[in-house]
């Protein structure tokens, strides 16, 4: 009898015999995976089984990291690797090198046909999509009750808009898991909530594959309450994307589109109110200013304050009167100056020969009447003569010549000279007098000129100005008293007490009657 | 009632989007002008009260996580623990 082996001196020589065989070596096997564990090292172990067999793997973290995607349970899978043995164990494992996934040809065919058929349905149809409530006030969410995705929804709603959170819990993922997901979007939508969100965290293909279902889509489609769908990562599409009205990348994302930021909604509410205060306040000014006019037309001031605004066309005014005034004054001067031509020697002595003229004939008209007046008498003398004695008669006459000369004499041209000496001292102070009350009249205009002056000069715009108030005037000078009058962007000039200022015309407000 | 009392009465029955939306309507009005003194100030006291509607809204962090369930008896919701 051969010298008996140890247990690990067999083991070791089935482990070499199992290396040497390339039957057994770098092979494909397919199966799916079950017994899962992750052990803290990074080292994947499992069973890989089929309907009749099974056997123990090892993924290694070092061949962990060649392989795509996370292994699963009851995943279906294609094993790169060779067979081995655990000495200690003397069981025999399927060391994993590399894997890929299994079976998603016919998922992703079946995938295709339905998006194809449901997209040709409408389901898909932008037009059908309903509009999100802006803010709801009761959401409701299907998916797990353990999964990290109500977790996720439930944490990041608590800074937005206040909403009560309703979940109707569902199995996410495996067989029975469609049939959960569609009564939960039934359910919420019979109960009445603003919004729901469907679904579940990343993973797979066959993990998702309740979202890819056509009783999902369906229930989706139906659902009257709007649905934001929350399936899986950023690139993972499921029919359940498709058809609901809005697809979140993720389930905080779902959150985030559903409520709006609680204080970007204060800050919305404060943008509002900030506006209709600042409206109201220019209604109120507007107001205001409407009154100070009425105010001032019914109170004392308003004496003032509507000379102050006369005051404003008083330039004008103003420049008339003095115009007006002054071309009165050169008037009477120049009536003063024909009156002093007249008061002058030449003008005088030719007035004293028409007055010498006059005179003269005065004289010769008194002469003819006496030579007149005593041709009567005497032939009237002669008649009384005759009647009582014709010497009486006589004497008679001759005193009556005598008292005649007596008072006729003076008009001998030498008296008229002397009487038109006398006339001509009286024109003299006559003139003078003349020519003084012209003085004085043209003094006491002066004065009420200057009186006038004196008035004009308190209602000057200049001294209103001093009180604050301003004129608006075009750049070429032309005063504006009506915004009619104005455009906007038209440059205008505020002059003010002290300078003016330059200014655009930025709006027109006209005041309502 | 003064028709400001009852409209207060209408607004705490309006949704918050219905009292955002009235709010945004009237700041409009006011601000297009031409209304007068009286409706002026009827408007803001309206956005007064619309504004302290939604801020007590916004202020009213109660709010419910529950789970909803079916059963034999019926629809049945009870608060939701989550960690």
């Amino acid at each position: 009898m051969e010298e008996p082996l140890t247990v690990t001196q067999l083991n070791t020589r089935v482990r070499a015999l199992l290396s040497s065989t390339p039957d057994v070596r770098d092979i494909w096997v397919s199966g799916e995976i079950s017994n899962l564990t992750r052990a803290s090292s990074g080292h994947y172990y499992f069973v890989l089984k089929d309907a009749t067999g099974e056997v123990r793997c090892a993924l290694f973290a070092r061949a962990r990291s060649r392989v795509d995607f996370e292994p699963r349970e009851n995943m279906k899978v294609l094993a790169f690797g060779s067979a081995d043995l655990y000495i200690q164990r003397g069981s025999y494992q399927f060391i994993v090198e590399n894997m890929r996934r299994s079976g998603i040809g016919e998922l992703y065919q079946a995938y295709v046909e339905l998006k194809n058929r449901l997209e040709g349905e409408g389901l898909f149809d932008p037009a059908r999509k309903k509009t999100l409530p802006k803010y709801p006030r009761r959401i409701g969410v299907v998916t797990s009750e353990t999964g990290a995705v109500i977790h996720d929804i439930i944490t990041t709603s608590a800074s937005r808009f206040p909403a009560d959170i309703i979940l109707a819990p569902a199995q996410v993922q495996g067989e029975g898991a469609a049939a959960t997901i569609v009564s939960g979007i039934r359910l919420l939508d019979r109960f009445g909530v603003d919004v729901i969100i469907v679904g579940r965290g990343g993973g797979s293909l066959e993990d998702l594959w309740p979202f890819n279902e056509e009783s999902v889509a369906r229930a989706i489609f139906e659902c009257s309450t709007p649905i934001v769908s929350a399936v899986g990562h950023e690139t993972d599409f499921t029919i359940a994307d498709f058809v609901a009205d809005v697809r979140a990348p993720t389930p905080t994302g779902a959150a985030a589109i559903i409520l709006r930021d609680r204080a970007e909604i204060r800050s919305q509410l404060n943008r509002d109110m900030a506006n209709a205060e600042r409206a109201l306040r220019s209604v109120l000014d507007r107001m205001r200013a409407s009154f100070d006019v009425l105010d001032a037309r019914l109170s004392p001031e308003r004496a003032s304050r509507d000379l102050d605004l006369k005051g404003m066309s008083l330039d004008d005014w103003w420049g008339r009167v003095d115009r007006s005034v002054r071309s009165g004054l050169s008037e009477r001067e120049h009536r003063l100056a024909l009156l002093s031509a007249r008061v002058s020697v030449a003008g005088a002595s030719q007035d004293i020969d028409s007055r010498r003229r006059a005179l003269d004939d005065i004289v010769e008209r008194i002469r003819r009447a006496v030579a007149d007046g005593m041709a009567k008498r005497a032939s009237g003398l002669a008649v009384l003569d005759a009647r009582v004695s014709p010497v009486a008669a006589v004497r008679d006459i001759e005193s009556r010549r005598t008292r005649l000369e007596a008072t006729y004499g003076r008009a001998s041209p030498v008296d008229a000279a002397r009487d038109l000496r006398d006339h001509r001292a009286r024109l003299d102070s006559l003139f003078a007098r003349a020519s003084s009350a012209s003085l004085e009249t043209y003094r006491s205009s002066s004065s009420r000129l200057e009186s006038a002056s004196a008035g004009l000069a308190s209602l000057n715009p200049t001294r209103v100005m001093e009180r604050g108030y301003g004129i608006i005037l075009r750049p070429d000078g032309q005063v504006l008293t009506s915004v009619s009058d104005m455009l906007v962007g038209e440059k205008i000039d505020i002059r003010l007490r002290d300078g003016t200022a330059r200014a655009a015309v930025r709006e027109i407000t006209e005041d309502r009657e | 009632m003064t028709d400001m009392e009852q409209y207060r009465a209408e607004v705490a029955e309006m949704t918050f989007e219905k009292s955002m939306e009235e709010l945004e309507r009237l700041v409009d009005e006011l601000e297009q002008g031409g209304v007068d003194l009286d409706r002026s100030l009827e408007i803001y006291e309206r956005a007064v009260v619309l504004r302290d509607h939604c801020r007590a809204i916004l202020d009213d962090g109660q709010r419910r996580i529950q789970k909803i369930m079916e059963t034999a008896d019926g629809v049945r919701t009870e608060d939701l623990r989550v960690e």
